[in-house]
């Protein structure tokens, strides 16, 4: 599989073509986003570069393909992501729905996951909570904010890269 | 007699002239022996007293030896003495009379020429050692005449009836009186009756006379007392219409003396308007004086008193007898009840009178329209007549709460009219009672208020479909401004994007343009995030009310202003604030944006910010004061809409919605906020909060 680089925008299914191709000579982190705001994609890989997170990048467009990617990394056929970046408001599945899939999922259960949308609602936070999200961020309505996230992101990242190495 | 007549009057010291006895006569009489009459006068048994008609004197000419005796006086004491002088009154008895009606009796008997009879007389003697014993007499005074019928003299015949006075006293207390006694009483009585005929019938006439008089005078007090207690008015009126007396009463009437009224003229007292009613009526008045007529007259203070009059001249010609009662309360309660009674019978409301059993007793014509019944239909049948179907027990307990004495106010109910109508009518039921104070029956009225009802349905249902419909908009509002944000988001977010990639390297216009982008981005994304923060201030939602301490809102609201506050220097007092029922972050927020809007608008004097709160009514006044720039009177109302601003740019930059939020917080919780201020002398925000206490 070859290294997504950061910024590229590209589909899921495209991702694992590539991952099946080369698992092996992966040596990147994954970080996988499901965003199905091209915008918004756009900003979390421009948060990413702005920190200089080394990762590579997978992208899920809607809910559905999202429970998908999660199904094939549990059937091995794509690597594990280190990182999960999930919006709530996704067409044809809810965030929500995607965090559980995520926490019942046998490789991703543990995995950490950010919950990056523009809702501010308590009960969307509390669910977030309650299903086990790592991390809920506003969605900032300026570039600099925007940009500052990419500091938790890579703080997520090199936490669960760290506790690998070990 | 003649020669002891002169003798007599010669020892007198009165001179009376006595005519000669003619001649013929001496002649006539020297013939036969001639008694000695002087002998034969003073021995006689009776008891005689002559007297000169001098009066008032009455100069003792002789004195039978009888009456020297029975009077204890020696006769050569009292010839040429006065009668009153020799026998006065006896000074120790303050009742007698006996001088008194001697006197008038001699008098008479001087004048009439003839014997004149005294009823039995108490006439106490003086006794020789002056002391006065006690003596009844029955006395007659005759005249003696001369040829030419002159009074020659008097002669003073009386009867010492002492003892038979005594015993006749004295019978009523000794029932035993001895039966001699009593004979020689009888005997004493039958002679004094044969004696004295005429005695009796002038006792009787006296007595009669006596009778009459005392009963005329006791008439006279009772009716005198009759005239002055009456409460009417009475007076007597002469035939020019002056009072020639008038009672108490009437005095009262016309809030005057006696002595104002008398022989004033009655026109004085008609008002003027009236003058020409009273003069018919007291015309009708003289001739039927048995109907009472009513007209006013004005008393001396210039009140108009309302008098019912009735006359009569039956009595006395010439003068008129009239009394007059005061009815001016009676006229004005009669004037009462008619505009009571026309109230009740033009009332649109029923107005329907029961007894406790529940029986119609009235029945108004408003109860005809609403219920459907006229009155002689109903006018003794049950007022369940009106019930509805399950509406019985009702009515029985309001008849039984009437009967305790408790009124029912406003009570909605259901009442079913003659054509089987169900109507709603609000009840007012209160008892009636009769004079003594006890409950007879219940006035009911009631107020046909189907009509009410059905409006007030109908504006319910306006208003349930405005607040919806309102709610809706604000729902739509607020998704809009909502969904508004994500998009602007990434607008706001690309534009400062482009700004930071492409700044400096296109041309300075497109810098310029690019800043106008990101700018307007911003303020946009700033009106919606307000636009919002006010929407949900009406949304009932999510407020948590508790009792909140007005201080520590203020507390929280400065902390967040701390960087405002720190910059302007800006120094916020306030004591003695209440608790009140808020949400806590409302009243936070009202404060906030008071206390923020007072330090924008401030004025180039370091700001001074004070907050208060009294007590009105049920509710709390709170007062936030500034030393600010003020605002102009004509802007104070407009400064509470969404998005106004007094000032489009400068110093004093914001969206416009913080007092537009206040207003909705204030008036989710039913207060009202205004500001009082003028340009140049600051401000003062007023708002009231419900009272936690109540």
């Amino acid at each position: 599989m070859n290294r997504v680089p950061a910024g590229e925008q590209r589909s899921f299914s495209q991702c694992r073509t590539q991952q099946l191709e080369s698992r092996n000579a992966f040596p990147k982190p994954l970080v996988l986003i499901v965003e199905d705001n091209p915008p918004d994609l756009l900003l979390v890989r421009e948060a990413l570069r702005e920190h200089s997170v080394n990762c590579e990048v997978a992208v899920a467009v809607d809910g559905d393909e999202a429970a998908d990617a999660i199904d094939q990394i549990d059937a091995e056929a794509m690597p594990v992501p280190e990182l999960i970046i999930l919006d709530l408001n996704l067409p044809k599945r809810s965030g929500h729905e995607v965090l559980g899939h995520i926490r019942d999922s046998v490789q991703c259960a543990n995995k950490p996951v950010i919950i990056l949308t523009s809702s501010d609602a308590p009960k969307d936070r509390e669910e977030a909570a309650r299903l086990g999200a790592t991390l809920y961020i506003q969605k900032p309505s300026n570039l600099e904010d925007f940009m500052k996230i990419g500091a938790e992101f890579k703080r997520l990242l090199s936490r669960t890269n760290g506790r690998e190495r070990q | 007699m003649s020669a002891f007549i002169a003798d007599r009057m010669n020892r007198s010291q009165h001179r009376v002239e006595i005519p000669e006895k003619p001649d013929l006569a001496g002649a006539v009489r020297r013939k036969a022996p001639v008694p000695d009459f002087r002998v034969l006068f003073e021995s006689a048994p009776g008891l005689y007293l002559v007297l000169l008609p001098d009066e008032p004197t009455f100069t003792i000419v002789a004195v039978s030896n009888a009456y020297a005796a029975a009077t204890m006086v020696k006769r050569e004491d009292i010839l040429g003495r006065g009668l009153f002088e020799i026998f006065p009154d006896n000074p120790d008895d303050p009742e007698t009379t006996g001088v008194q009606n001697l006197h008038a009796s001699l008098r008479r008997a001087l004048e009439s020429g003839t014997p004149d009879t005294m009823a039995i007389q108490k006439y106490d003697i003086r006794r020789p050692d002056g002391i006065f014993e006690e003596r009844y007499w029955a006395p007659v005074n005759s005249a003696v005449l001369d040829e030419n019928g002159r009074v020659h003299y008097l002669i003073h015949r009386v009867q010492d009836v002492t003892e038979f006075v005594r015993l006749k006293l004295r019978e009523s207390e000794q029932a035993n009186l001895s039966s001699e006694l009593r004979s020689r009483a009888n005997r004493i009585e039958a002679e004094l009756f044969l004696q004295g005929q005429e005695l009796a019938d002038a006792k009787r006439l006296a007595a009669d006379l006596e009778r009459s008089h005392k009963a005329l005078r006791k008439s006279e007090f009772r009716y005198r007392r009759l005239f002055e207690s009456a409460r009417d008015g009475i007076l007597i009126v002469n035939g020019e219409g002056r009072f020639v007396e008038v009672n108490d009463s009437f005095c009262r009437i016309l809030k005057t003396t006696r002595e104002r009224l008398l022989d004033a003229h009655f026109s004085e007292f008609v008002p003027p308007e009236s003058a020409s009613d009273v003069q018919r009526a007291f015309l009708k008045l003289r001739n039927d004086w048995n109907t009472p007529i009513e007209f006013p007259f004005r008393a001396l203070d210039g009140s108009i008193v309302e008098l019912e009059w009735t006359s009569s001249s039956k009595y006395l010609p010439g003068l008129y007898f009239c009394a007059c009662r005061d009815i001016t309360e009676r006229k004005s309660l009669q004037a009462t009840s008619l505009r009571v009674a026309a109230i009740v019978e033009s009332s649109v409301d029923a107005i329907v009178g029961e007894d406790l059993d529940g029986t119609i007793v009235s029945w108004n014509r408003g109860a005809e329209r609403i219920f459907g019944y006229k009155a002689q239909e109903v006018l003794g049948r049950h007022i369940s007549l009106l019930a509805t179907p399950d509406g019985f027990d009702e009515m029985a307990g309001i008849l039984k709460r009437i009967g305790g004495g408790e009124h029912v106010d406003h009570f909605e109910t259901k009442r079913r009219r003659k054509d089987g109508q169900i109507i709603d009518v609000s009840l007012t039921v209160s008892p009636v009672r009769d004079g003594s104070g006890r409950i007879i029956g219940a006035s009911k009225i009631a107020r046909d208020v189907t009509e009410r009802e059905r409006t007030a349905q109908a504006l319910r249902a306006t208003n349930a479909a405005l607040s919806r419909a309102n709610a809706d908009l604000e729902q739509v509002a607020y998704s809009a401004s909502h969904d508004l944000q994500e998009p602007l988001r990434i607008v706001a977010v690309y534009s400062e994007m482009l700004k930071k990639k492409y700044g400096g390297r296109l041309d300075r216009q497109a810098d310029e343009y690019i800043g106008y982008t990101v700018d307007g981005a911003r303020r946009m994304q700033q009106l919606l995030r307000d636009l919002l923060a006010c929407l949900r201030a009406t949304d009932g939602g999510d407020a948590q009310v508790v009792r909140v301490d007005a201080s520590e809102a203020i507390g929280h609201a400065i902390a967040n202003l701390h960087a405002a506050i720190e910059e302007s220097g800006a120094s916020i007092t306030y004591t003695g604030l209440p608790r009140v029922m808020v949400d806590p972050v409302h009243l936070q927020q009202i404060f906030q944006n008071l206390i923020g809007n007072a330090i924008k608008y401030r004025s180039n004097e370091r700001p001074c910010i004070s907050v208060k709160a009294t007590r009105r009514n049920k509710e709390w006044l709170f007062a936030v004061k500034d030393n600010g720039i003020g605002i102009q009177e004509e802007h104070a109302d407009q400064i509470f809409g969404v998005f106004k601003r007094l000032h489009p740019s400068g110093p004093h930059t914001g969206t416009g919605i913080g007092l537009a939020i206040c207003e909705r917080l204030v008036r989710r919780y039913g207060g009202s906020i205004w500001v009082e201020s003028s340009p140049g002398r600051g401000a003062t925000f007023f708002f009231t909060m419900p009272d936690s206490t109540t």
